[in-house]
């Protein structure tokens, strides 16, 4: 083909591509005139446009990145390294990748660090890595992660340790991870300060301390990891004048561990010079003000920034409401001059017990945003909505009557103001149903299972609740969320009365993920704030609960399905193609006969959400448990589900409970399922708890709505 | 290793075709790297940051203080098509070693399964073939497809590494598409 026929050929082509169906076949035709041959090639790429839709959306570069790790991960997992079977990856980063082991011999898990290969090649300072690292753990204090052993496979060092089922501070402080109370984070730095006070008498300086290295228990205990690792990275740079450690040997990891750990590290450290216990008193400082604020206190745009902030740079400022006392702890810990800093770890702990003390119980400091603003919230909001008229009490007394069911459960308690924003919903509500049967002329829906009734999780107490769940501590939380996730099973289906205990701890998690959102705000997709989201979902919650209660689907698994899918956004697509507040993929949309482009109109979608939703109830069962079920396989697939179960059968057999297999059943087995649960699909389930959990008591979470799904009444 | 790779991809961007042989390695361990921490990383919940890993890539390999560089999306105009030859070369082990019938490979969710099936089409080394056509035809389009498909730029900096607009970029992703999609289907 030349030039300039080329030329034709795509003029033709993109000027078709802005007109549909009939337009489109009458304009190519009246472009190409009398040429048959332009025509026929016009055609074929329209032809070919449409059906290569979606085939390029991921790119090469994301398929080969994500084969690759699932190789590399794969290439060790079932091996044994001495006398541990490696079972899985547990994390990686520059210091090595860390799998989680049996050992065989004491029939115990370890976690297993294989260190990366360059460390291998100085002996001499692996040695000393193995001394300090045995020193430390020698120690046997309990904030000291434990070393069972070092050695060295196909010319890998490795280090096998404690295993600690729990979360790196980092994480905990990543998106998805608890919100940490401030009683928490006092708690937490208290014990770092322990165990560093122990290894530094001992004459261990960690010079390493940073949100990684410190790992939190579920059940409150902190570990602190790779004492003596850091003397195996350079941690020097450019700047450094003089450094006892080679600089060339580790060109590699020295971008990572600067890239990484420079925000930790203290002004001397920074310039090279000798470190002491005063130089983890200062990376501590930045881990406590860091978990305090959420951001760290020196950074720059650079590593010479970042170094510039660090030797330079006053840390901005609190934003967080924390009492004084703290913020003069975080900064003293912070003094440029080691001299002015406390001399030592028990020093600085000693000052965190005070101002724990000081603040008493947890009520007088849990508030870590101003408190005062919400309540104006909360009263801003009642006086517009006592503004409302009068004749709508009638549809509050009809609304507050369907909330009287025979169901016994007690929900969350409200107080009078409750009942305005009762009004409010049930104003929101009546409008929107009006409006909807006005538009669509349906008739009445049927009625409701009485377990799958929305009207099931409202509230009948009339207490006061008078506390923010980010007010709370983690004890509180957690049975909050426990009570909260049994009422959803229970709205799910029969035969919810128990949940296991882990389930509440994990479901924690995302609730704790989400709450934290509340300050974040940016208008991106997944980082607005709840607030807004919500909202949105209320605006849809009468249209899904109708078409899922018509399905005799519970209401909540329409409404809170697009929750974590899309966060309600119109028409949002992810990189594989799925489409709209449901993500449905283009061909399971065909298979329901729904076309393409209309995935992201709701009232298309939604009825179909339901059927598809139907069906799998339909394979697994309608029982709270096979709902949890139903759930998952959204997101995993049913075949995959089904052989999960299959995979996992001789444990049922063994549970002599006889209990029905539920999602919570896989969670508590994902060792024996694939990467993609532990990855993903794990998630799924626990992340519609938690946002059923914050749709259905907004009042704990500082939303001015309604429970979603009373907006269905 | 960064003054290496930036010398490297100097001399390819250059002329000297043996450059690109000792990049592919260098760069294939750091995308190795790279893609393992990425997907331990469990909150990144859904997909794999491509952009992210990318620019991750690229902040570790390059000498930023080399001027030659003027912005990234000028360094993805040199880079896009040692990715390409990277991704190939690495779908091509990857046919070989899958024929052993590794079942395990991958377990999808449904949806992912039905985004794989389609990919499972998409035969990167003929793509590879598809796109040395059309090259010879219209090279500009050719080089949105390195940049939007192998590198995984969006429109914008696609357009910026190529300095024309938006829309131009839109259009050209488009065609060429369309055009390759057909080449590789009646290849079949």
């Amino acid at each position: 083909m030349n030039g300039i026929r080329w030329q034709q050929l795509s003029l033709i082509f993109h000027d078709a591509l802005r007109r549909d169906g009939r337009a489109r076949g009458r304009f190519v035709r009246a472009a190409c005139g009398a040429d048959e041959s332009l025509r026929r090639q016009v055609e074929s790429l329209l032809g070919s446009y449409e059906q290569a839709a979606g085939v390029f959306d991921e790119p090469a570069f994301e398929r080969a990145a994500r084969e690759l790790a699932q190789e590399e991960s794969a290439a060790l997992i079932g091996h044994t390294i001495g006398q541990y079977r490696i079972r899985r990856l547990l994390g990686a980063g520059g210091m090595g990748e860390v799998y989680l082991a049996d050992d065989g011999r004491l029939n115990r898990q370890v976690a297993v660090k294989l260190l990366p290969l360059h460390f291998a090649a100085d002996i001499e300072q692996v040695r000393r890595f193995q001394l300090e690292a045995r020193a430390a753990s020698a120690l046997n204090h309990p904030n000291i992660l434990t070393i069972h052993e070092t050695g060295e496979h196909e010319n890998r060092h490795y280090i096998v340790m404690e295993y600690v089922a729990g979360a790196t501070l980092r994480e905990m402080m990543a998106s998805t991870a608890d919100a940490l109370s401030l009683a928490d984070v006092l708690d937490a730095c208290v014990q770092v300060c322990d165990a560093l006070s122990a290894a530094h008498e001992a004459g261990i300086v960690h010079r390493d301390i940073k949100p990684e290295n410190i790992m939190l228990r579920p059940d409150g205990y902190v570990k602190v990891l790779d004492f003596g690792l850091a003397k195996l990275a350079v941690t020097t740079n450019a700047l450094t004048e003089a450094n006892d450690e080679d600089k060339t040997r580790n060109v590699e990891t020295a971008a990572g561990v600067l890239l990484g750990t420079i925000r930790y590290m203290s002004p001397e450290q920074v310039r090279g010079l000798t470190v002491d216990e005063r130089a983890d008193v200062w990376s501590l400082g930045v881990v406590l003000y860091e978990m305090i604020e959420n951001r760290a206190p020196f950074v720059g745009a650079t590593t010479a920034d970042t170094i510039v902030s660090i030797l330079e740079r006053e840390p901005a400022p609190f934003t967080m409401k924390i009492p004084s006392s703290l913020q003069k702890c975080a900064l003293k810990a912070l003094d440029k001059n080691r001299n002015g800093r406390f001399q030592t770890t028990r020093e600085f702990a000693d000052e965190l017990k005070r101002i724990k003390r000081e603040l008493g119980s947890a009520d007088a400091f849990a508030p870590r945003r101003s408190f005062k603003a919400n309540l104006s919230d909360t009263d801003q909001f009642a006086r517009e909505q006592t503004a409302a008229p009068g004749e709508l009490k009638t549809a509050m007394l009809a609304n507050a009557s369907t909330h009287k069911t025979k169901n016994a459960l007690q929900f969350k308690s409200w107080s009078a103001q409750y009942w305005k924003r009762l009004v409010f919903g049930a104003v929101c509500a009546a409008t929107l149903v009006f409006a909807f049967v006005k538009v669509n002329d349906v008739s009445k829906p049927e009625t409701p299972r009485p377990t799958a009734s929305a009207s099931s999780l409202s509230p009948d107490s009339a207490q006061a609740s008078a506390r923010l769940y980010r007010n709370m501590n983690s004890a509180e939380r957690l049975a909050f969320v426990s009570e909260q996730a049994l009422r959803v099973s229970q709205a799910l289906g029969d035969g919810a009365t128990t949940l296991p205990g882990s389930a509440a701890q994990v479901v924690k998690q995302h609730v704790d993920a989400y709450d934290r959102r509340r300050d974040d705000a940016s208008p991106e997709a997944f980082k607005e704030t709840l607030n807004e989201i919500y909202k949105r979902a209320a605006l849809y919650a009468p249209l899904l609960s109708f078409h899922f209660k018509r399905q005799n689907v519970p209401a909540l698994v329409g409404i809170y399905i697009p929750m974590i899918e899309s966060e309600y956004h119109d028409c949002l697509t992810s990189p594989h193609g799925a489409q709209g507040k449901f993500q449905f993929m283009e061909q399971t949309a065909r298979n329901y006969g729904v076309r393409p482009e209309d995935r992201c109109n709701v009232d298309v979608i939604a009825p179909v959400a339901a059927r598809y939703i139907k069906d799998r109830a339909g394979e697994f069962g309608t029982d709270a448990a096979s709902m949890t079920l139903v759930i998952a396989s959204f997101n995993r697939g049913n075949r995959l589900v089904k052989d999960d179960l299959q995979k996992l059968n001789r444990f049922l057999v063994a549970d002599s409970s006889n209990a029905k297999p539920d999602f919570w059943f896989l969670l508590a087995h994902a060792d024996e399922l694939d990467d993609q649960f532990r990855v993903e699909n794990r998630h799924y389930v626990p992340r519609f708890f938690a946002a059923a959990i914050i749709g259905e008591n907004p009042q704990d979470f500082g939303l001015k709505l309604q429970p979603l799904s009373t907006y269905s009444n | 290793m960064e003054h290496e790779v930036t010398g490297l991809l100097q001399r390819w961007s250059d002329g000297e075709k043996e450059a690109l042989d000792r990049l592919v390695p260098l760069v294939y361990d750091e995308l190795r790297r790279a893609a393992r921490r990425y997907m331990r990383d469990e909150n990144n919940n859904h997909t794999l940051q491509t952009t992210a890993l990318v620019n991750e890539v690229y902040l570790r390999l390059v000498d930023q203080k080399q001027t030659r560089w003027q912005n990234r999306a000028h360094f993805f105009g040199i880079a896009a098509g040692m990715m390409r030859r990277i991704l190939v070369d690495h779908a091509r082990r990857r046919k070989y070693q899958k024929r052993g019938g590794d079942a395990a490979f991958v377990q999808l969710s449904l949806r992912e399964a039905e985004a794989f099936a389609r990919e499972e089409d998409l035969d990167l080394l003929k793509l590879d073939e598809a796109l040395t056509e059309l090259a010879k035809l219209d090279p500009r389009r050719s080089r949105v497809v390195e940049l939007r498909f192998f590198a995984g730029l969006d429109m914008k900096e696609t357009a910026e590494a190529l300095h024309v607009s938006i829309a131009t970029v839109l259009r050209d992703w488009n065609m060429a598409k369309a055009w390759l999609y057909r080449y590789m289907k009646d290849e079949r």
